[in-house]
C-alpha cells in the first residue's frame, strides 16, 4: 500500500520542475530562515505567489522543502551571532553561541546541520509510519491536557535559569505578564492595551528579535575593542561526521521527543525545543554545563526542532487540522491548488502526502551537503571585526522586525525588548525564560480557563485525566527539584561565569 | 542592583493597571503579577543579604557606557527617521554613524558595507518577497 | 518557464511598487484612465491565511485584467487597527483598497471605537460563508429540534466548543437559542482560538456541537465524522442540498447574518472611481480563475456592488449592535 504510494507519487514527482522545486526551496529557506524576522510560516506564504503557475505537486515540494530548510537555516545566525533566524533557533542559541565564544564556531555549525538531518529523517519515518494514527491521538488533547503540558513547558524554566532560579522565575513570570498584554483570548476584552497596536497582543518576533539579537548587538558594542573571536580548525568532512558519535543517545532521543511534541496541535518547533532542551539537561551528566557551551543542548534543542517539521505534518495530513502556524499556511497553499488536506486527503489526491514524504527524504542529503560545505565558509563571519557585525546585525534586526509585520511598531517592540535585553544581562538574567513564557502564556491561560468553563467552575476537573495528572505531578517535581538539590549543599559555590 | 529596582517597578506597576480593569479575566494577571513581585522581593532580600559579604561582585560593569548609550539612542532614531525619509535614505543616513559608534572606524569599509546592506535588502524583501517599505 | 513569468511579473510588480512609494502617490489626480498606476490592496491578517491567500489571488487576477500592477500589503497590527489607520489617512482615489470580514463591524463597536461604518466606503462584497451547525456524526443529534430538546434535556450541561464569544458564529448560536426560546445559560459555551479550533475540539469529544463554515467541515462530513445539521441562509447550500435551513427547521433567525468578505477604501469616494472599481473587481470575481478557486474553497459567491453593499453593511451594523448588547459587550 505504502509502497505503491510511493511509486505513484515517483511517477509524478519525474519532472524538472520538480527537482528545481526542491533545489529552489532548499536555498530560499537557507535565505529566509537566516534572516530574523522572516520565519518558516512567512517565509512560505511570501512565497505562494510564485507558486500560482505552478502545479500542486511542484508547488507543495518547493513549499515543503522550503519549511525543512528554513527550520534549520535559522540555527546559523544563531550560532555564529547569539541571533536566532527563526524563533525555536533562540534555544539553538544558549549553547550554540557559548561553543562560539570558545572557537569551536565550526563544530557547532557541524553538529546543528548533521542533528538536524538526522532529526528530520527520523521524524519523516515516523510520520510516514504513523500519521494516520497518531494524528487522532493528538485529538484527545482537550482543554485539561493542553493546560498540563502547557505547564510541564513552563517547568522547563528550571533548565534555562542558569545560576540564579530566582531570576528564571523573574524572569518566567515578566514574559507570562507580556502575553497578557493584548485582546484577551477567551472574551475579547482588552487587556493593558494602551496603544492601539497592542490589541493583538506584543509581536512575538519582535520581541525575541529585541531580547535575543539586538540586545547582543549592544554588547558587542560595549566589547568592540576587543580581539576578534579565536577560531579552531575545522576537520575533514569525515571528521565531521565523527565529531556526533558521542551523542547519539541525545540526539535520537531529540528527535523522537520533538516529533511527538509538535504532532499535538499549536505546539510547534519552539515548544519542542524548548522541553527536548529542558529534558536533555535533567537527564544529562553535566547539566551545570548547559548553557556554557554543552554539545549536548545544541543537539537536543536543533533535533527537536527538526523533527517537529514532520510531526506538524502528521495533523495537517491526516486530519487537515494544522499543528503549526507554517502548517496552516501550507494548508492555505494547497487547497489554492485544489488539494484539501484531510481525512480524504489519501484516498483523493494520495501523490500529495506521498511527494511530500519524498520530498523531505530526497531534500535532506541535500540540506546536510549544503550545510557541511557552507559551515567553512559561514565560520568566516567570526573573522569579521565585531564593530561591523554589532552594525550590521543592528540594522538588520531592526529592518527584520519592520518586515515581520509591515510595521514600524514592530521596530518599537523590538528596541525595548532590545534595550530591556541589555539592562537583563547585565543582571544576569537569561532572556530564555521570557521566551518561554511568550510561547506557552497564551495556551497555559486560555486552557486552563476553558477547562474550567468546562467544568463551571470545579477545579477537580484537573484530577479526572491521569495524563494531565502525570504531567501536573512531574511539573511540579521539576519545578521543585533545584530547590531541594540545593537545600542540602548549604552554600552553592559562585557560579562560574564565562563572560 | 540597577535591575532589581527596575523589577520592584515592574511588579507595581503590573498591580496598579490590573485593579484599574475590573473585567473578569482578571484572576490569571493577578496571580502573574503577585508572582511576580513576590520574586523581586525575594531577590532584593537575597541580594541584600549577599551585598554585605561582597559588594564588588553585585556591581554592575558596564565598559563603554556612553557608546552603548550612544547605541541605544541611535537605535531609537532609526524608526523616527525611516518614518519621516523612507527606508533607504534613512538607513544610507543612519548605518555609517552606527558604524562608528559601534567601533569600525576605516571610512571604506563603512561605505561599502553601507552600500552593500541597502543592495541585499533591496534585493531581498523588494524584488523577491515584495515587503512594502515605508 | 512558467516560473520565470512569474518571478519577472513579481518583480516588476516590486519595483513599480517601490517606483510608487517612492513618489509618494504625488501624482493621485485620477483622469478618466484610471487605473493607470498601481493600486495597493491593504490586508488586516498575516500573510497565510484565509482572507489573505483568496487576497492574494484576487490580486493577480485583477493584476493580470488591468494590466496594472496590484501590491499587497499585509499590515496585521492591532487587530485591524494597523489597516483602518492606513484607508483612513489615504486619499479616495481607488488607489489604496483594504480587506474587510464582518469582524470589522464587531472591532467597531468594541475595540476600534474611533471608527464606525461611515468611516470608509463600502466597494463590494465578495464572498460569504453561511454559518453551519455541526455535531459529531455518533451524536443522535439529527435536526435543530433534536437540539433544542437536547439543551432542555440537560440544561446548562451541554458543551458547545465555538469561536470567542460576541464573535459571529456565537451570535449565531444566541440567535437560535433566542429563536427557541431557551436561555443562552443553558448551554456552556467554551470558546476557542478560531472556529476551527472548535471543529477540531468536537471532532476530539471535547463539544457535543459548534458552529463552524462549509469549509472546514467538507471533508469531516464526507469521511463521516461530522453531521451538519442546518445553516443559517435564506435557502439551502448547493453543496448541502441535504441540510435544511434552521428557518426551515421552524426557528425565526435573520438569514441574512453571515461571514463575509469585501472591500472597503477610504471614505468619500468619488462616484466615477467606484464605479470604475467595483465594475473592475467584479469581473475578476466573474473570472474562471476566480470562480474555480471560490468553489474549490467551498465558498459562497456572493458579489453585492457598491450600493447593495452599503445597505447590506447598515443592516449587518445593526443586528450586529444589538446582539453584542444582549451579550454584554457593549453597554
Amino acid at each position: 500500500m505504502i509502497g505503491q504510494g510511493f511509486l505513484f507519487a515517483l511517477h509524478h514527482m519525474e519532472s524538472w520542475d520538480v527537482v528545481a522545486g526542491l533545489v529552489g526551496g532548499t536555498l530560499a529557506g537557507y535565505c529566509i530562515g537566516s534572516i530574523p524576522g522572516l520565519s518558516s510560516s512567512i517565509g512560505i506564504a511570501l512565497l505562494i505567489p510564485f507558486t500560482y503557475g505552478m502545479s500542486p505537486i511542484t508547488s507543495i515540494v518547493l513549499l515543503v522543502t522550503l519549511y525543512m530548510a528554513t527550520e534549520y537555516a535559522g540555527a546559523i545566525p544563531a550560532i555564529l551571532m547569539n541571533t536566532p533566524g527563526v524563533p525555536a533557533a533562540a534555544v539553538t542559541a544558549l549553547d550554540g553561541y557559548q561553543m562560539r565564544l570558545k572557537g569551536e564556531a565550526g563544530a557547532a555549525l557541524t553538529m546543528s546541520i548533521l542533528s538536524a538531518g538526522f532529526a528530520s529523517i527520523t521524524g519523516t519515518l515516523l510520520l510516514i509510519g504513523s500519521s494516520t494514527w497518531i494524528a487522532s491521538v493528538a485529538l484527545a488533547f482537550g482543554p485539561v491536557k493542553y493546560f498540563a503540558i502547557a505547564v510541564l513547558g513552563l517547568s522547563m524554566v528550571s533548565s534555562l535559569s542558569g545560576d540564579s532560579m530566582l531570576k528564571g522565575f523573574i524572569g518566567l513570570f515578566f514574559g507570562l505578564a507580556v502575553a497578557l498584554i493584548g485582546t484577551d483570548p477567551m472574551d475579547g476584552v482588552p487587556r493593558y492595551v494602551f496603544n492601539d497596536n497592542l490589541l493583538s497582543g506584543v509581536g512575538f518576533l519582535p520581541a525575541l528579535i529585541g531580547l535575543f539579537a539586538l540586545s547582543s548587538v549592544f554588547s558587542l558594542v560595549e566589547k568592540s575593542a576587543d580581539m576578534p573571536a579565536p577560531l579552531k580548525k575545522l576537520p575533514s568532512v569525515s571528521g565531521q561526521v565523527g565529531l556526533m558519535r558521542p551523542y547519539l543517545g541525545p540526539l535520537a532521543r531529540s528527535s523522537v521527543l520533538g516529533f511527538l511534541v509538535s504532532v499535538i496541535p499549536g505546539h510547534g518547533a519552539t515548544i519542542s525545543a524548548f522541553i527536548s532542551y529542558g529534558f536533555q539537561k535533567r537527564i544529562s551528566k553535566r547539566p551545570e554545563t548547559f548553557g556554557h557551551g554543552n554539545p549536548e543542548g545544541l543537539i537536543a534543542s536543533e533535533a527537536a526542532a527538526n523533527a517537529s517539521v514532520p510531526g506538524a505534518l502528521a495533523p495537517m495530513l491526516s486530519l487537515g487540522i494544522p499543528g503549526s502556524a507554517s502548517t496552516a499556511v501550507l494548508i492555505g497553499a494547497l487547497t489554492l491548488h485544489g488539494v484539501q488536506p484531510g481525512p480524504l486527503l489519501f484516498t483523493r489526491n494520495p501523490e500529495i502526502p506521498y511527494s511530500i514524504f519524498i520530498a523531505l527524504i530526497v531534500t535532506m542529503p541535500l540540506m546536510v551537503a549544503l550545510g557541511l560545505a557552507g559551515t567553512r565558509l559561514w565560520v568566516r563571519v567570526t573573522q569579521v571585526p565585531r564593530s561591523m557585525i554589532a552594525g550590521l546585525v543592528g540594522a538588520m534586526c531592526l529592518l527584520g522586525s519592520y518586515a515581520s509585520q509591515n510595521d514600524l511598531f514592530a521596530v518599537w517592540t523590538t528596541i525595548f525588548f532590545g534595550i530591556l535585553g541589555y539592562v537583563l544581562q547585565k543582571a544576569k538574567i537569561h532572556p530564555a525564560p521570557i521566551v518561554l513564557a511568550l510561547v506557552l502564556g497564551n495556551i497555559t491561560e486560555s486552557n486552563f480557563r476553558r477547562s474550567l468553563i468546562t467544568s463551571r467552575g470545579h477545579l477537580s476537573i484537573f484530577v479526572t485525566h491521569p495524563f494531565a495528572v502525570a504531567c501536573l505531578l512531574v511539573a511540579l517535581a521539576v519545578f521543585l527539584a533545584p530547590f531541594v538539590r540545593r537545600a542540602p549543599a548549604a552554600a552553592p559555590a559562585p557560579a562560574p561565569s564565562t563572560h | 542592583m540597577l535591575a532589581i529596582g527596575l523589577w520592584f517597578w515592574f511588579g507595581a506597576g503590573w498591580i496598579q493597571s490590573q485593579s484599574r480593569g475590573l473585567m473578569s479575566p482578571i484572576a490569571f494577571p493577578r496571580a502573574i503579577s503577585a508572582m511576580l513581585v513576590l520574586c523581586a522581593v525575594l531577590l532584593i532580600a537575597r541580594s541584600l543579604a549577599r551585598g554585605r559579604l561582597a559588594k564588588a561582585s553585585a556591581l554592575v560593569s558596564v565598559e563603554r557606557p556612553w557608546f552603548v548609550l550612544a547605541a541605544m539612542g541611535m537605535t531609537i532614531l532609526y524608526p523616527l527617521l525611516m518614518a519621516s525619509l523612507g527606508y533607504y535614505l534613512a538607513t544610507a543616513l543612519w548605518l555609517p554613524p552606527f558604524l562608528w559608534i559601534a567601533g569600525y572606524r576605516r571610512p571604506v569599509g563603512i561605505a561599502l558595507a553601507t552600500a552593500g546592506f541597502l543592495v541585499f535588502t533591496r534585493v531581498i524583501f523588494q524584488h523577491v518577497l515584495g515587503t512594502p517599505m515605508p | 518557464m512558467r516560473l520565470r513569468t512569474w518571478l519577472s511579473l513579481f518583480a516588476a510588480a516590486g519595483l513599480a511598487g517601490g517606483l510608487a512609494a517612492t513618489l509618494g502617490g504625488g501624482v493621485a489626480q485620477a483622469g478618466p484612465a484610471y487605473p493607470d498606476h498601481p493600486i495597493h490592496y491593504v490586508l488586516h491578517v498575516s500573510p497565510g491565511g484565509a482572507t489573505d491567500v483568496m487576497a492574494r489571488k484576487l490580486g493577480s487576477v485583477l493584476q493580470k485584467e488591468l494590466k496594472i500592477p496590484i501590491v499587497i500589503e499585509n499590515r496585521p497590527g492591532g487587530r485591524g487597527a494597523a489597516e483602518m489607520a492606513i484607508i483612513t489617512h489615504s486619499k479616495p482615489d481607488g488607489y489604496t483598497i483594504g480587506s474587510a470580514t464582518s469582524t470589522h463591524l464587531a472591532e467597531f463597536h468594541q475595540t476600534l471605537r474611533q471608527y464606525n461604518i461611515h468611516s470608509v466606503t463600502w466597494v463590494a462584497r465578495l464572498v460569504t460563508d453561511p454559518y453551519l451547525f455541526v455535531v459529531p456524526a455518533k451524536s443522535n443529534i439529527h435536526s435543530m429540534k433534536d437540539l433544542a430538546a437536547a439543551i432542555k434535556a440537560d440544561a446548562g450541561k451541554m458543551v458547545v466548543a465555538g469561536f470567542v464569544k460576541g464573535s459571529g458564529a456565537n451570535i449565531a448560536w444566541e440567535m437560535f437559542m433566542s429563536a427557541a426560546g431557551l436561555p443562552a445559560s443553558d448551554v456552556n459555551w467554551v470558546p476557542y482560538n478560531s472556529v476551527g479550533g472548535g471543529v477540531t475540539a468536537v471532532l476530539g469529544g471535547h463539544g457535543a456541537a459548534t458552529v463552524a463554515y462549509y469549509g472546514l467541515v467538507k471533508d469531516q462530513v464526507a469521511a463521516g465524522h461530522l453531521r451538519v445539521i442546518g445553516v443559517i441562509a435564506p435557502k439551502r447550500l448547493a453543496d448541502l442540498p441535504n441540510v435544511p435551513t434552521v428557518e426551515e427547521q421552524g426557528y425565526n433567525v435573520p438569514t441574512f447574518w453571515n461571514q463575509w468578505r469585501g472591500i472597503i477604501a477610504p471614505a468619500n469616494m468619488p462616484p466615477a472611481i467606484l464605479a470604475a472599481l467595483d465594475a473592475d473587481i467584479k469581473k475578476a470575481m466573474e473570472s474562471p480563475d476566480m470562480q474555480a478557486y471560490v468553489k474549490n474553497n467551498s465558498l459562497q459567491y456572493d458579489y453585492a456592488g457598491s450600493a447593495t453593499f452599503d445597505t447590506f453593511i447598515q443592516q449587518q451594523d445593526k443586528v450586529t449592535l444589538v446582539w453584542l448588547k444582549k451579550l454584554g459587550f457593549v453597554k
